[in-house]
């Protein structure tokens, strides 16, 4: 009976509590193996150049388009009280609180989250993370510590970039194609913006870092049964990681701000 | 390129951002605090943050650094920027932007050659009525007339109600027969007054002819009295009088010898012939006097014939009239004078 009913019916729940563990594990290796030598930089640069630096195109394109269509509809809605004024604060609180450290955690997820659980995966099928096993390397400090550490230091380093980037794009869409006036949008927006927004968002976009890094990693990891696997792990890493974001994102603002 | 290189100039190129944002944002933040600061008590800084700005005619001089409670008054320390000088006698007011709320602190310069120091408190601050107060305001005034209202309502029970609406009613129906009354006799009453215009107007030549009549009656009178004519003379002229008393002492005289049987006529006394002839005479007398009576003659005229009285009964008569359609005709002019007023 408990085969036939109950466990069937709680397998979900018992599947999500056992990867919750297991992500948690890792990320218990992890926090080891970061501080634990020898201390091999070369991997880590590799990973913050694929993480970071080629991310950055998408990361601009999406925080200059963010922050003009931000204007653009705050504008709409603002031009009603006649406080167009308003409209650079709003983009600027928006992006720097919220959109910045969510919108790039989501796209280094889209890009480079699952590369990374495809790449690890197709290890994992290929038994090369064995082999690193049976050379008695570890294979989370070889393979997952750099990727979750350069996910951690780059997702920050590109959501300043995205607030910055948003910004101006609101900027541009506020002053130069509406015509509010450059004085009031830029001296609202000096006031009303504070050091704690940006420094918080940019906390966020830290944890943001490490949750994607860690989830696609776990998911490539732990990759089952041939090239299958592979596209299945891909898949869920950029999923779970997506979705833990948003969540999170949610908890981390109403606990922390 | 090394991917060193690469991730360095990433990093390199978001810290001066960094920089560049936070040094932007935090004007007067912890980063570059400069200048001096004033303090100021206020009643109510509801709406006021720290980092609202300070403002001397618009122009941005400062900042709320700190905003604390003292006393159940909120104190707030003003950073002021360290080239602006403000006078000992200024004042502050708070003020907001917009509707919205957000507010901001005015001074308004004073004209004393001193300026504050570090640490100096703007003590005069002028309460303005900012929006919150304005709609609080609105608000008890609206209460207080709402209250009103609500006394009235207790004051007026059903039976005053009532009443109000009989009264209100009453009034309604009465001015509307009154202005109904008067469409009515909208005709009658410009003929009456015109009538009284006209009997006005007619007053005249008829007191004109009562005045002749007078006129014409005195002086019969004084006709009369004068001896004139046939009734003065008989009034007045002793003449006949004394013809007639000259005659009855005659008569007496003769009636005396005739008592005597003296003379003719006493002998005529008593002489029965004379008697009867006495008889016939005094019966042509009788006669006389009855035609007399009869106003043949002028004497019988004067007696008998009435034109002249019956002339002036009539006379008198219309004059009577007259007064009394002037008496009737007064409460009308009256009437018409209140109606003149009126309409």
């Amino acid at each position: 009976m408990f085969e036939g009913f109950v466990k069937p019916l709680f397998k979900p729940v018992t599947y999500a509590a056992s990867e919750f563990g297991r992500v948690f594990f890792m990320l218990m290796e992890v926090a080891y193996w970061t501080f634990r030598g020898p201390f091999k930089f070369n991997n880590l640069f590799k990973q913050m150049e694929f993480i970071g630096v080629k991310s950055l195109g998408i990361v601009i394109i999406t925080g200059g388009f963010t922050g003009m269509v931000l204007a653009l509809q705050t504008y709409y809605g603002f031009r009603r009280f006649s406080s167009e004024g308003l409209v650079g604060v709003t983009v600027a609180l928006s992006v720097t609180r919220e959109l910045g450290p969510v919108l790039t955690a989501l796209m280094v997820t889209g890009r480079a989250g699952s590369a990374m659980a495809a790449e690890l995966g197709s290890m994992r099928v290929t038994e090369q993370i064995d082999a690193l096993t049976v050379m008695a390397l570890s294979p989370v400090k070889y393979l997952i510590v750099p990727r979750v550490l350069a996910s951690l230091f780059m997702v920050p380093i590109l959501t300043i970039i995205a607030d910055f980037v948003g910004i101006i794009g609101g900027y541009f869409v506020g002053v130069k194609l509406l015509g509010i006036n450059e004085g009031i949008f830029v001296n609202k927006m000096v006031r009303y913006v504070d050091l704690d927004d940006i420094y918080n968002g940019l906390a966020k976009a830290a944890v943001f870092g490490v949750i994607l890094g860690l989830i696609s990693c776990y998911k490539g990891f732990y990759t089952k049964g041939g090239a299958e696997g592979v596209g299945k792990a891909t898949t869920e890493a950029v999923v779970v990681s997506s979705v833990t974001i948003l969540i999170s994102d949610y908890l981390l603002t109403s606990l922390l701000f | 390129m090394s991917s060193e290189f690469k991730v360095g100039v990433l990093v390199l190129m978001a810290i001066v951002v960094l920089f560049y944002m936070s040094f932007r944002v935090g004007k007067y933040g912890t980063l570059t605090r400069s200048g001096y600061e004033v303090v100021v008590h206020l009643p109510d800084v509801a709406g006021l943050d720290i980092k609202s700005p300070v403002e001397l005619a618009g122009v941005e001089i400062g900042a709320v650094h700190k905003l604390s409670l003292d006393e159940y008054r909120a104190k707030a320390s003003l950073l002021i920027k360290d080239n602006v000088k403000i006078p000992t006698d200024s004042k502050l007011v708070i003020r907001s932007f917009g509707i919205l709320g957000d507010k901001y602190l005015a001074i308004v310069p004073g004209q004393a050659k001193t300026f504050l120091k570090p640490g100096d408190e703007i003590t005069n601050v002028v309460a303005v009525a900012d929006y919150d107060q304005m709609f609080r305001n609105v608000q008890s005034a609206a209460e207080n007339f709402s209250d009103v209202m609500g006394q009235f309502k207790g004051m007026i029970g059903d039976q005053e109600k009532s009443n109000l609406k009989e009264s209100l009613q009453n009034i309604k129906v009465v001015s509307g027969e009154f202005k109904e009354m008067v469409t009515q006799n909208k005709t009658n009453v410009t003929r009456i007054v015109s009538n009284v215009a006209q009997a006005s107007d007619k007053f005249g030549p008829l007191a004109d002819k009562a005045d002749a009549a007078f006129t014409g009656i005195n002086s019969i009178v004084r006709g009369v009295e004068e001896g004139k004519g046939s009734l003065g003379l008989l009034v007045k002229d002793e003449t006949l009088y004394n013809d007639a008393r000259d005659t009855v002492a005659s008569l007496k005289t003769i009636s005396a010898e005739i008592e005597q049987g003296k003379g003719t006529l006493g002998k005529l006394v008593k002489d029965e012939t004379l008697y009867t002839d006495a008889e016939a005479t005094m019966k042509s007398i009788k006669e006389m006097t009855e035609s007399m009576n009869k106003g043949q003659g002028t004497l019988g005229k004067l007696m008998k014939d009435d034109t002249l009285a019956t002339e002036a009964e009539k006379t008198m008569k219309k004059v009577q009239r007259a007064a009394d359609s002037v008496q009737e005709q007064v409460p009308i002019t009256v009437l018409g004078t209140i109606f003149g007023i009126l309409f």
